[in-house]
């Protein structure tokens, strides 16, 4: 028997249709032997959920599955049940915590959240990996058994919110970041280098503590725009759940019965590749509903930036990495759902992004986003405006009055760089400095929605913090 | 079959129908009838016109009606009784012939596929009596014993009992397939959708709780087109028994002798005002309501969110349309320009008639999906002065941004009996016994009354400082609370009176006065 067949053996994805995601996940997890073959007396359990913001579902992962989980480890006698995950850049996990009420939620299902950012409670060990430093929480180390929720949504870079991704967030924010690392001979932008930092930094997290239990919950999906609830964001119903005790198999069946081609992504090609886990589907035992009859239909984001279509805005591209397409995107969707009125008073707007891109046709309101676009852009005509020089108008209004003729001077002119250009450096930028940088830009007055939104976000959000890291 | 009271006012209102005809000036031929199905009595003409008027656009616009009436439990021929209206005009009924019952034969099952009943019924009248019926009403013994017992001392009922029994009955004859229209009207459809969403609550109860929040007020509601303008009283007097004193009066402006010749206009609304001794009069277009509600019955239930934000655009577009499509005397303060001016030195904007209203709706949802989340129950709990206000809350189902269920919570154990200062238990009782873990909002009574007064009934004594006292008593735990504290209610707390003022009408009034 060789090494990949005795894998496969033990490689087991229930595929479940129920009509309650607790249910499915209850009926999966009895599928595949029932909680005892993953969970043991005494053991310490980790569940990895999706805690992004302190956003409505499916923004998080469903507390329902949660609390079912937490439930089946209880009785299966788990010593400690421990939730958590790091959130998006720049939110505390305790701010998130309170305004979700999540730490007396937990304790009710006797399951406890760990605020793993607060370094001077939860101990960090530091783990080597592709020559980065990685702090991880010792309290998932101790961990006997790791359970990963996760909740899939569309995705711009990766189709949609894999648990391999859900994986990566075991470590801070900060740390999941891509530094621009150019090597020589290769071009970033053209192999998408930083995707392809970013795919072997996850899956190197992903090999620190690899789960037990994997729950892919699809029960509701985010399609359209995604993996937050966006203006073109909707939520489809497929009642779908798909679990199973590899984290890479099970992404693979959601990825199929999403209708998604494999072989192009990267990140599972990678997975299989490195031997982390099982791709073919020849390979992996499936219990539960016919993959095949089940094919689900998902609109899934906008492959292109253009096609985010924002009110009065016109996007120019150059050649840009997944870094700035995945964050151009988010603003974009961003702008779309919080500025319907302000893109009323704007007018015109161009966002220019990438590498050299093209010319923007108005010279008002030019964002440009992204070091790679500030940094091609500097001696480009749009930068600096041309003006007529000292034209004294009470001098022009004398003039006529006393209808003298124009005298054929000669019209002196001045060049000034041009005022109406906010820059949004960053590789890639980072949204909420964005967001702060465009209020200034216009003034509140003419950005009303975003005021807002920045007003929201600063319940649970540091700006200050942001603003003095900026300086 | 119908009761004799019910039977003597429709063979009054056919009468009245049927002189009309004949006469030049119908509105000269003075004769009072009753609303069917109301303790409302108006003037013949008045009842004809909204027939007139109403019924082509929200039942059918085509001739000739036929009623029948079934059996509840024969199988063979359910039918026991055929009635034909044949109408020169859609909706006006002037003459009933009682046909033989067994012109038709309807088993059990030809009654679930209405489409071919319906033309079996079309080409059997068609052939017998050569008439083209358009529609066909089905009402079911046990349909009809319920309209009688309705129908019972109705005219001795108040108006207040009138309205719980009248919303009690259409729930009941809707809900439990007491009666049947084809074609199918969409007025009809959206209520039966709608009773689907609510459950088991009793829109006589959801009534009586909205009329709690009411104050009391004299109003006069005149609706004008250039046909006829209808004038509406309304009065609302509190009582300290359980129900409330509320008086309706619909006239015509020529029973009031009144001349209003310009829409719209203070004078003609002075005039009005002066006549009735009322506190204040509204003006309403007859066609604009009457293309909202249509729009509205358009919709499907549950309604989809983009289809929401449009019909809460029209009616913003509605509002913020005054003295163009509506208008209200004494004319309100906060649209007096000095006032406005002095007001926005102080950098606040307010404008009632620069309305976002192509943009609130969009805003609201976003912050609504955003932090409420696109699936999300939520508990409405009413509170007074902290103690719970009415024995029943609500548990509104919200899946992908729609309503899709309201559940009446009457469980004394989880809301009544914990201290409603503590919601955080509430929900740990919610979570125990239903599995459910709630979003919680507790409103104040008196919070709702202040805000309906303030924005409705009073709006002609609106001043900014009645806003900023809303938004004060909304800051306060007492009258306001979420829990948990998501980031739109922490920002509320955490914000002072007027920026919170000044960020919300940024949002809800156009920056641009042109
Ligand atoms: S600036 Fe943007 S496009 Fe350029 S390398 Fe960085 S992330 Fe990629």
């Amino acid at each position: 028997m060789n090494n990949n067949s005795s894998i496969a053996e033990a490689t087991q994805v229930a595929l479940i249709k129920s009509t309650t995601s607790k249910d499915a996940v209850l009926e999966g997890i009895s599928k595949l032997g029932g909680i005892s073959k993953f969970v043991k007396e005494g053991d310490l359990v980790f569940i990895k959920i999706n805690l992004r913001n302190p956003g409505g579902f499916p923004t998080n992962t469903n507390f329902d599955v949660i609390s079912s989980v937490i439930s089946l480890c209880t009785d299966a006698g788990a010593k400690e049940i421990y939730v958590g995950s790091f959130p998006d850049q720049h939110v505390k996990i305790k701010a998130l915590a309170d305004a979700l009420d999540l730490q007396t939620l937990f304790k009710k299902c006797r399951a406890k959240l760990l605020l793993l950012d607060d370094e001077a409670k939860y101990s960090q060990e530091i783990i080597n990996l592709n020559n980065k430093e990685f702090k991880v929480p010792s309290a998932i180390l101790r961990c006997d058994k790791i359970i990963s929720i996760n909740q899939v949504n569309v995705d711009p870079v990766f189709a949609c919110t894999l648990n391999l991704l859900n994986s990566y967030s075991i470590v801070s924010n900060e740390a999941q970041q891509i530094k621009k690392d150019l090597r020589v001979g290769r071009d970033y932008l053209h192999l998408d280098q930083y995707k392809k930092d970013l795919i072997s930094n996850i899956l190197a997290v992903f090999m620190i503590k690899k789960p037990d239990l994997v729950i892919n919950d699809l029960f509701y999906v985010l399609e359209g725009a995604g993996p937050f609830n966006y203006k073109d964001s909707n939520l489809k119903k497929t009642s779908f759940m798909v679990i199973g005790n590899d984290a890479v198999a099970v992404d693979s069946i959601t990825l199929r019965l999403l209708n998604i081609d494999i072989s192009k992504q990267d990140l599972l090609m990678e997975a299989r590749d490195k031997k982390i886990g099982i791709v073919d589907l020849s390979e992996i035992k499936l219990i539960g509903e016919d993959i095949d009859k089940n094919k689900l239909d998902i609109k899934f984001c906008a492959s292109k930036l253009e096609d985010v279509t924002v009110k009065n805005t016109d996007i120019k591209k150059g050649r840009l990495c997944s870094g700035c397409f995945n964050q151009a995107y988010h603003l974009l969707n961003l702008m779309k759902s919080k500025m319907t009125k302000d893109l009323k008073y704007i007018e015109r707007q161009s966002l220019l992004i990438g590498e050299k891109p093209h010319e923007p046709e108005f010279l008002e309101n030019i964002l440009i986003f992204g070091d790679c676009a500030i940094n091609s852009t500097k001696d480009r005509t749009f930068r600096k405006i041309v003006i007529e020089k000292g034209k004294n108008l009470i001098e022009k209004a004398k003039n006529k009055i006393k209808k003298e003729k124009k005298k054929k001077s000669k019209s002196k002119t001045k060049i000034i760089s041009n005022k109406q250009i906010l820059e949004l450096p960053g590789c890639p930028p980072d949204i909420l400095k964005c967001v702060s940088s465009i209020i200034k830009y216009y003034g509140k007055d003419e950005v009303p929605g975003l005021n807002l939104y920045y007003n929201l976000i600063s319940t649970y959000v540091d700006f200050k913090k942001i603003e003095a890291k900026k300086k | 079959m119908f009761d004799n009271n019910f039977k003597s006012n429709w063979k009054k209102i056919l009468n009245y129908n049927n002189k009309i005809n004949l006469v030049e000036s119908p509105e000269e031929i003075r004769e009072q009838v009753r609303i069917p199905l109301t303790p409302i009595h108006i003037e013949g003409y008045l009842l004809y016109y909204l027939f007139e008027l109403l019924y082509p656009k929200f039942v059918n616009d085509q001739q000739n009606i036929l009623d029948i009436i079934l059996s509840d439990y024969d199988i063979e021929n359910k039918v026991l009784g055929i009635y034909l209206y044949k109408t020169k005009k859609a909706g006006i009924h002037e003459s009933i012939e009682e046909l033989p019952k067994d012109l038709v034969i309807i088993k059990e099952k030809d009654i679930t596929d209405m489409n071919q009943l319906f033309n079996m019924v079309q080409s059997h009248i068609s052939d017998k009596k050569s008439v083209k019926i358009s529609s066909i009403r089905i009402f079911t013994r046990r349909g009809i014993d319920l309209i009688n017992t309705y129908c019972d001392n109705l005219e001795k009922y108040s108006i207040y009992e009138f309205l719980y029994r009248f919303l009690d009955l259409i729930q009941k004859l809707i809900n439990e397939n007491l009666i049947y229209l084809f074609p199918e009207p969409n007025v009809y459809r959206f209520l039966k959708d709608f009773f689907k969403i609510l459950n088991n609550l009793k829109l006589s109860k959801l009534f009586r709780i909205i009329e709690s929040f009411i104050s009391s007020f004299a109003t006069v509601l005149v609706f004008y087109s250039r046909k006829l303008n209808i004038i509406t009283e309304i009065n609302k007097r509190d009582s300290k028994l359980n129900e409330s004193k509320i008086s309706i009066n619909l006239r015509t402006t020529k029973d009031l002798d009144l001349e209003v010749k310009q829409y719209l206009s203070n004078n003609s609304l002075l005039l009005v005002q002066k006549k009735l001794n009322s506190e204040s009069v509204v003006n309403l277009s007859q066609d604009h309501l009457i293309s909202f509600f249509l729009d509205l019955f358009d919709l499907e239930i549950p309604i989809k969110k983009e289809n929401f934000k449009l019909i809460l655009q029209k009616f913003i577009y509605g509002i913020r349309s005054f003295e163009i499509h509506w208008n209200l005397l004494p004319r309100p303060r906060i649209y007096n320009t000095l006032i406005r001016f002095l007001v926005r030195l102080l950098g606040i904007n307010i404008n009632f008639k620069k309305l976002s209203h192509w943009a609130i709706p969009d805003m609201f949802f976003s912050l609504i999906d955003t932090y409420f989340g696109l699936n999300s129950n939520i508990l409405l709990i009413i509170v007074n002065k902290n103690r719970i206000f009415t024995k029943t809350s609500l548990l509104l189902e919200i899946e992908n941004s729609s309503l899709i269920k309201i559940i009446p919570i009457d469980n004394p154990e989880i809301i009544v009996k914990k201290k409603v200062d503590s919601l955080d238990s509430i929900r740990n009782s919610f979570l125990e016994k239903f599995g459910i873990n709630p979003i919680i909002v507790k409103v104040d009574k008196n919070l709702i009354q202040m805000i309906i007064s303030v924005l409705i009934f009073k709006i002609y004594k609106l001043k900014p400082l009645s806003l900023l006292k809303v938004l004060k008593m909304i800051k306060k735990e007492e009258y306001f609370q979420i829990h948990p504290i998501l980031p739109p209610y922490q920002l509320i707390r955490k914000m002072g009176t007027i920026s919170l003022l000044k960020l919300c009408l940024s949002i809800l009034i156009d920056k641009h006065e042109f």
